[in-house]
C-alpha cells in the first residue's frame, strides 16, 4: 500500500514538474508559446481536419495559385 | 456471416458516417434539432491553467451524452464479436474516465503549447494504474484497443480528400509523395539490414511515423502490420517528444540562417510530424510560411491510406508469408486486414463527394459540419485505444523495446535522412523547377 501511495505521489509531482518545465522553458519556446496563443493554434492536433488554421491555409494557397 | 473485428470496425464506421451523412448533408434542415444536441455531445474541453474545472464547465451534459453514445455503439459492436455488453460496460467506464482525464490533462495550457496530446497522456495514465495498482479481470473486456483503432481509422478514411492533393501544385506532390515513400523505404532498409531490429512490425511502425504524418501514420501502419501494443507507444512516445523539440527548433533555425520563408515552409511542412505542430512552426515565420507548410502537410497527409495499404499488401503476401513459401491467394485475403478496404473506401466516396459539392457548400457541410463531428468520435476512439494500450502494456516489456537503443537511433536516423532529401526536394522544386508558383504564394 505505502509503494502505491509513494508511487501515485511520484506520478502527481512528475506531471507537475514536466508543467513548470513546459512554463519555463528557454526563449524560443517562449515566443512560440505567444504565437500559439495569439493565434490559438493546438499544436497537438494529429490531422488537418482537426485544424481550423491547416484549412484555411490550403484554401489561400490554392486561391493565390488560381488567381 | 461471422462477424470479426474488422468487420464490424467497418460497419460500425459506415454507420457513423451514414448517419453523419443523413443528419449534415442531406437533410441539415430537417434534422436541426439533432445537429444541436450533436454539438453539445462534441464540444472541445476548455483550456485551462490551474484549475481543470474550467476546462469541463459546461460540458458535462456533453461529456455523459458522449459516454452514453460511445458505450452503446462499442458495446454493440463488441456483443457482434462475442463480448457480453455488459462486462464490456462495466470495464468501459474506467477506460472512458481514464481517458477524460487524457483529455483534461491535454487542454492545460503549458502542456498543450508545447504540443503534449491526448494520446502520450492516455498511455502515460494506463502504464500507470496497471503497473501500480494492478489490472482487474473485470477490466479487460473493455480493453479492444484494435476494435477501437479500426473503427477510428475508418473514420479518419473519411477525412482524407484527395482533392487536397492538387492544391500547390507539382511542387507539393514532389515534397510530400515523392520524398516521403524514398524515406520510409529507406528507413526500413536501414533498420533490417543495418541496425538488424529483430520486430519488423516496429521498424515499420517508427518508419511510417517518422517519415508520413507521426501518429495518425502510426496508428495506421501499425494496424496494418499488426504491430503489438508496445511497438505503437514506443513510435507514439517517440514521436511526440520529437515533434515538441523540431517545432521550436526548425523555424529558429531557419530564422537564424535566413532561409527564404516559402522554402522554410515547405520544409516544416515536410518533416515536423503533427498538423498541428508544422502550423505552429509555420507561422513563427510568418503568414506565407504557415499557409506553405499546413498546404504541404495536408498533401502528405493523404499518403496514409495508400501506405497503409500497400503495407498491409506487403505483410500479407511477403512477411508474413515468408520469402519462399508458397501460400494460396484465399489464405493471403483471410490474413489481410480488411479494415483498411473500409478507411480507402471512405476516403474515396468523400473524396468525389467533396469534388462534386461546390466549393463553399463543401467547406461548410462536410469539412466544418460532418467531420465536426466524425472528428471528435474518431479522436474519442484514439483516445480509448490509447487508454487500452497503456493499461493492458507491462512496463518491463515496453522497456526492453528501448534495448540498445536501436528505435531511436532508427528514428533519428531517418529524420536526418528526411530533413536533408525534403530540403533539396523542396529548394529545387520552388526554386528552380517551378519559380513561377513561388512568386505566385
Amino acid at each position: 500500500m505505502k509503494r502505491k501511495i509513494w508511487m501515485t505521489l511520484m506520478f502527481v509531482l512528475s506531471v507537475f514538474g514536466l508543467q513548470q518545465l513546459a512554463a519555463h522553458l528557454g526563449n524560443a519556446f517562449h515566443s512560440e508559446k505567444e504565437i500559439i496563443q495569439q493565434l490559438n493554434i493546438d499544436p497537438a492536433v494529429f490531422f488537418y481536419t482537426e485544424s481550423d488554421l491547416a484549412l484555411e491555409a490550403e484554401k489561400n494557397i490554392r486561391n493565390k495559385i488560381n488567381e | 456471416m461471422k462477424w470479426t473485428e474488422d468487420l464490424v470496425a467497418i460497419f460500425l464506421g459506415v454507420f457513423i458516417l451514414v448517419f453523419s451523412l443523413i443528419v449534415f448533408v442531406v437533410l441539415p434542415d430537417s434534422a436541426s434539432s439533432i445537429n444541436a444536441y450533436l454539438d453539445i455531445i462534441t464540444a472541445k474541453l476548455g483550456k485551462w491553467q490551474s484549475n481543470p474545472l474550467e476546462a469541463i464547465q459546461d460540458k458535462l451534459g456533453g461529456l455523459l451524452g458522449m459516454f452514453v453514445l460511445l458505450s452503446v455503439l462499442l458495446g454493440a459492436g463488441a456483443y457482434l464479436v462475442k463480448i457480453s455488453f455488459l462486462p464490456f460496460l462495466k470495464g468501459f467506464v474506467i477506460v472512458f474516465l481514464v481517458g477524460l482525464v487524457s483529455y483534461l490533462l491535454a487542454s492545460q495550457l503549458d502542456f498543450k503549447s508545447v504540443g503534449l496530446g491526448y494520446a502520450l497522456w492516455a498511455i502515460a495514465l494506463g502504464i500507470f494504474i496497471s503497473n501500480v495498482f494492478g489490472l482487474p479481470a473485470w477490466l479487460r473486456p473493455a480493453l479492444q484497443h484494435e476494435f477501437f483503432i479500426k473503427t477510428g481509422l475508418v473514420l479518419l478514411g473519411a477525412e482524407v480528400l484527395f482533392g487536397k492533393i492538387l492544391a500547390i501544385g507539382l511542387p507539393g506532390i514532389f515534397v510530400a509523395w515523392v520524398v516521403t515513400p524514398i524515406v520510409l523505404v529507406a528507413t526500413f532498409w536501414f533498420g533490417q539490414k543495418v541496425l538488424k531490429i529483430k520486430s519488423k512490425s516496429l521498424n515499420m511502425t517508427i518508419s511510417a511515423d517518422m517519415s508520413v504524418c507521426g501518429v495518425s501514420a502510426a496508428i495506421a501502419t501499425g494496424a496494418a502490420c499488426k504491430a503489438k501494443k508496445e511497438e505503437l507507444t514506443t513510435a507514439i512516445g517517440l514521436s511526440m517528444v520529437f515533434t515538441s523539440v523540431m517545432m521550436v527548433a526548425l523555424p529558429a533555425l531557419i530564422k537564424a540562417v535566413g532561409m527564404p520563408e516559402i522554402l522554410g515552409g515547405a520544409w516544416l511542412g515536410g518533416t515536423i510530424d503533427a498538423t498541428g505542430a508544422v502550423v505552429a512552426a509555420g507561422a513563427f515565420l510568418g503568414d506565407k510560411a504557415m499557409n506553405v507548410a499546413a498546404t504541404i502537410k495536408m498533401i502528405q497527409n493523404i499518403l496514409i491510406g495508400v501506405i497503409a495499404f500497400a503495407v498491409a499488401v506487403y505483410w500479407t503476401t511477403r512477411v508474413e508469408k515468408g520469402e519462399s513459401q508458397k501460400v494460396s491467394t484465399m489464405e493471403i485475403w483471410n490474413r489481410f486486414p480488411k479494415f483498411i478496404l473500409g478507411f480507402i473506401g471512405a476516403s474515396i466516396f468523400f473524396s468525389i463527394l467533396q469534388q462534386a459539392l461546390d466549393p463553399e457548400l463543401s467547406a461548410r457541410l462536410i469539412e466544418k459540419e460532418l467531420f465536426g463531428f466524425t472528428k471528435s468520435i474518431r479522436g474519442w476512439l484514439f483516445c480509448l485505444a490509447f487508454v487500452s494500450i497503456g493499461l493492458s502494456t507491462n512496463f518491463k516489456e515496453l522497456r526492453a523495446q528501448f534495448h540498445g537503443g536501436k528505435p531511436l537511433i532508427l528514428y533519428v536516423c531517418g529524420q536526418l535522412l528526411n530533413l536533408g532529401l525534403t530540403l533539396l526536394m523542396a529548394w529545387l522544386m520552388f526554386y528552380k523547377v517551378f519559380p513561377e508558383i513561388t512568386s505566385a504564394i
